[in-house]
């Protein structure tokens, strides 16, 4: 984890923070905004909302943890304001139980992160928060310091995320059949 | 199975995303976050300098009224127009900080988010009731006082258009409010609980 001296200036954490997280960062982008253009403008965002939090940042968590918040907040807006043109959103459960995303079994390494990247997409907010942290290696306890769930509830919605991710990526299509 | 891949292994795959934007110097960073505060700043004063311009021309107007009546109505308009600069300022300044972002987790910020939403739509009568208010005394002191009978049944029909428009947008905000509310009602069990269910 990556330490921090609270007396670091904005600048000082900015810098760091877009060393350390930028390609994590970008990866988080790509979970709200399939359009390029759109993301461009989510990953600027969210850079943005990073330099003006940093003025604030006390130490009182971790940076990490600060990082995914500010990240994921930023996001969660942007999706909200763009949400009137969009499919409705769905659960765990609901992606669970929809065996159409796959058509066939995933051929190579870009297909799967395609497929992967349309379902994280079509989850609400907050499930979609803990797919993406799952995905980017972070455990239970740092995922519900960021998403302030219950680590309970955390450790429920992995399960569930392991579930759907080996429905999905079972032999494409075998689910339901 | 074959072509299973194992979540440990989608992992990988995700993570491995090749990088396409660049990285931002702290130069441009904060000629964006300066650019960004301007932006906010101009249009919050372009919106409050509409308020009072609004406001002004009301005040003018009901105090050059020729009946009290339709200086009721100018007041009523005027007031209006100052209720919901008040409204824009106050709202404004409850809106998200830059330091909530990161001390919020992404539960709480999402129920601030739909709070707020929840708040606009039901306290929306406030401001709206004084211009409506202001607008039907208006169109009532011209059929008292116009001098062709011929426009009152126009008028008449305005001030039914005008009530029955301000009706249905309070109903229609407070569905939306309520819709809003069992999202949140739903969202804090949910966020709560130890057993978590779907998702609401």
């Amino acid at each position: 984890m990556t330490t921090l001296d609270v007396g670091q200036t904005q600048a000082e954490l900015y810098s760091e923070t877009a060393a350390t997280f930028h390609a994590a960062l970008e990866r988080l982008a790509r979970a709200y905004e399939a359009d390029p253009e759109s993301r461009r403008d989510l990953l600027q965002e969210i850079h943005l909302a990073l330099w003006r939090s940093f003025a604030n940042f006390d130490g009182r968590c971790s940076l990490r943890t600060w990082v995914y918040r500010v990240a994921h907040n930023a996001a969660a807006s942007h999706v909200g304001r763009q949400r009137k043109n969009n499919l409705p959103l769905v659960s765990l459960e609901e992606a669970e139980a929809a065996p159409d995303l796959n058509n066939g079994a995933a051929a190579d390494q870009q297909e799967a992160l395609e497929r992967l990247l349309t379902l994280v997409r079509q989850l609400k907010p907050l499930d979609r928060q803990v797919i993406v942290s799952y995905l980017e290696g972070l455990d239970a306890a740092a995922i519900a310091e960021i998403t302030a769930l219950s680590p309970s509830n955390v450790a429920t919605r992995i399960h569930r995320i392991k579930r759907v991710l080996a429905v999905q990526f079972h032999e494409g299509g075998s689910h339901g059949k | 199975m074959e072509n299973e891949l194992p979540p440990k292994d989608l992992k990988t795959i995700w993570q491995s995303q090749h990088s396409e934007a660049t990285q931002m110097s702290i130069d441009e960073i904060r000629t964006k976050a300066w650019n960004f505060e301007r932006k906010v700043r101009r249009r919050n004063l372009r919106e409050y300098f509409a308020a009072v311009v609004v406001a002004a021309g009301f005040a003018f107007f009901a105090w050059h009224s020729p009946s009290r009546m339709v200086s009721v109505g100018n007041l009523a308009v005027a007031a209006g127009a100052l209720c919901f600069a008040y409204e824009l300022h106050r709202r404004g300044s409850s809106r998200t900080k830059p330091k909530d972002l990161g001390t919020m987790g992404c539960l709480d910020f999402h129920l601030g988010q739909l709070e707020r939403q929840r708040d606009l739509l039901d306290e929306s009568w406030k401001w709206m009731i004084w211009l409506v208010l202001g607008m039907a005394v208006l169109m009532a002191a011209a059929i008292v006082t116009a001098p062709i009978r011929k426009t009152a049944p126009f008028l008449v029909v305005a001030i039914l258009w005008t009530a029955t428009w301000f009706w249905m947008m309070l109903r229609r905000n407070k569905r939306k409010a309520q819709t809003l509310q069992q999202e949140i009602d739903e969202l804090s069990r949910w966020g709560k609980s130890h057993e978590a269910g779907p998702l609401p």
